[in-house]
Parts: structure tokens; C-alpha cells; sequence
């Protein structure tokens, strides 16, 4: 995997690109790589947007990202969303069409949003290390908690389609593990591991919150005007018309 | 998560009737090679059909 994405990045090195700036600022990463260079968008690209892949994401970035000391899977999700923005404006322009119901009479409207714009939501810095450490409110414990990479997040997803039929995945639980490196100044995973199971559901939620507003990625929340003459706020999301722009 | 499966990305049939058709024009107009085609960024290749047409267009 790693020689492939070595491979890749050399190989596309002359073809045309841009220099995307990450919104995590390369802070968590080991190279501490701000930007990367990013290809644009080809028929080749086309052909794999039109189906056949198993993991579009990964298959995609993995040949337009043109730094050979970079794997996708090692990337944030927020960083991940970013590339997948330039993508798609330098493709296929920067408005992007949303289907959205009024509020108010409940009928269903179109809205144009601008994707040019986009602010980073950056809180807390974390540490040299790319983590943050907190007093958790209930147990008192202090932990230190990094953000998950993209390829993280796809192992847990992956875990849980293999968790046997009718029962509940923990996928809470697997995230924390991931999530905290250090409890109370210890590194013991099988402590850490201990700890996650006793935790109280308060604390996991001050960790969540903290994670969703700490992360760096860009702030995909944009304001459109209702045909009823309301302002709503809607979430640009990366559903089915994400790249489907005209057809 | 993004959740980014291929369900959500695939571009349609349509989709691809027009890059062919695209493909067509600037092979036709422009003697674009195939090759090129596929290499070639999205946007120069809008850029160049929609030059095309601007220049070619009568009054």
C-alpha cells in the first residue's frame, strides 16, 4: 500500500495540479505538512465517478494526491473533505444545487449555494504531538485524546457490517480507544481499555462535543433564503449530488 | 463520518453519453487524442468546447 502510494505520487508529479492548503494545517501529521499537491479532476477520474469501485474516496485521492510521503488513509477527515471540495469546484464550478423543503409550507424548493467560501472551524490548538489534553467532568481523569484519520474511522465502519446480525455494534467504545492515548499520564492500552468500559456516558459526551468543535475541517454550514422568506441553515453535505453536478 | 460509498458518487449514464460526446468535439474540432482526452483537466476541457462555440458562433 505504501510503495503504491509512493509509486502514485512520483508518477504524477508533472501533470498539471494546485497547492491545497489542509485545514488542519499539517499539525497532526509526522511530515507537518500544511498543503498538498492536488491534480485536478480528468475523464479518467469520470470514469471511476461513474462506478465499479468499492471505495470511491480512497480510490480517487489516491491518484490525485501527489505527495509520495502521503496516504489518504492517514489524512482527517476534515483535511479529506477539503481536497474533495477543490475537486469538485475546479471541476465542475463552485455552485452547488441543494434540494431542500421549506419549513414553513413544507414544499420543496431548490437553492444555490456558493462553495468558494468556505471557513475553517479550527478551535483549540492541540499539542506538538497533534493532541489535546482534558479534565473529563465527571471522573475527574485527565486524558489525552488525538482526532481519528479517515482510514480510522473506515476500519470502524468496516468492523461493525461484520458484528453479528442483531446486535449493536460499540462503536462508541472503538472510537475511544482509538481516540485516547493517555489516561491520568499512563499509556496502558489494557488501562486505557478498562477505563472506556466504566466510562460515564457525561464524559463521552464532553468528549465527542469537544472532538466536534476542535477538529479542524471547513465549516460546510451555509445560510439560503426560503421561498416563505425564512433563513435557514442547512448543512452541505456529501450525498448523491456532491459530484453530480448537471446530470 | 463521510460515508462516502460509491452509491453516493457514481455519476450516471447520462453523464457519460455526454463525456463521450465531448470527446467527440474536441477529437472532431480540436484533434484531441483520446489520450489526451483522459488526461486531460475537467475544466480545460469545458474551457475549450466553450471557446469553441464562442468563436465559431454566428451573430
Amino acid at each position: 500500500m505504501e510503495n503504491k502510494s509512493i509509486e502514485y505520487g512520483q508518477m504524477n508529479f508533472t501533470l498539471p495540479h494546485d497547492v491545497v492548503p489542509l485545514p488542519s494545517g499539517g499539525v497532526f501529521y509526522k511530515n507537518k505538512k500544511k498543503s498538498l499537491k492536488v491534480g485536478y479532476l480528468t475523464a479518467s477520474d469520470e470514469n471511476i465517478l461513474m462506478g465499479g469501485v468499492t471505495d470511491l474516496t480512497i480510490t480517487l485521492l489516491r491518484g490525485k494526491i501527489y505527495e509520495p510521503d502521503v496516504r489518504v488513509e492517514d489524512l482527517l477527515e476534515g483535511d479529506v473533505e477539503a481536497i474533495l471540495i477543490f475537486l469538485r469546484n475546479t471541476s465542475f464550478g463552485n455552485e452547488m444545487l441543494l434540494n431542500l423543503t421549506d419549513p414553513v409550507t413544507k414544499k420543496s424548493f431548490q437553492a444555490s449555494v456558493d462553495l468558494s467560501v468556505l471557513p475553517v472551524i479550527n478551535g483549540q490548538q492541540p499539542s506538538e504531538d497533534g493532541t489535546y489534553t482534558m479534565v473529563l467532568p465527571k471522573s475527574q481523569v485527565t486524558v489525552k485524546v488525538r482526532p481519528l484519520t479517515y482510514g480510522e474511522l473506515m476500519d470502524i465502519d468496516k468492523q461493525a457490517d461484520t458484528y453479528p446480525p442483531g446486535r449493536i455494534a460499540p462503536k462508541v467504545t472503538w472510537r475511544l480507544t482509538k481516540q485516547i492515548v493517555e489516561l491520568n499520564g499512563s499509556t496502558d492500552k489494557t488501562e486505557i481499555v478498562k477505563f472506556i468500559d466504566q466510562m460515564p456516558i457525561s464524559d463521552s459526551k464532553f468528549l465527542k462535543k469537544f472532538m466536534d468543535e476542535n477538529e479542524p475541517k471547513l465549516d460546510m454550514r451555509k445560510n439560503v433564503m426560503t421561498p416563505s422568506g425564512e433563513n435557514m441553515t442547512v448543512n452541505v453535505g456529501f450525498g448523491v449530488d456532491f459530484f453530480r453536478p448537471f446530470f | 463520518m463521510l460515508g462516502l460509498g460509491w452509491t453516493f458518487f457514481v455519476l450516471s449514464s447520462d453523464y457519460r453519453k455526454n463525456q463521450i460526446d465531448e470527446y467527440y468535439y474536441l477529437a472532431t474540432l480540436l484533434n484531441v487524442s483520446y489520450n489526451d482526452f483522459l488526461n486531460m483537466p475537467i475544466f480545460v476541457r469545458k474551457y475549450l468546447l466553450d471557446k469553441w462555440v464562442e468563436v465559431n458562433k454566428k451573430d
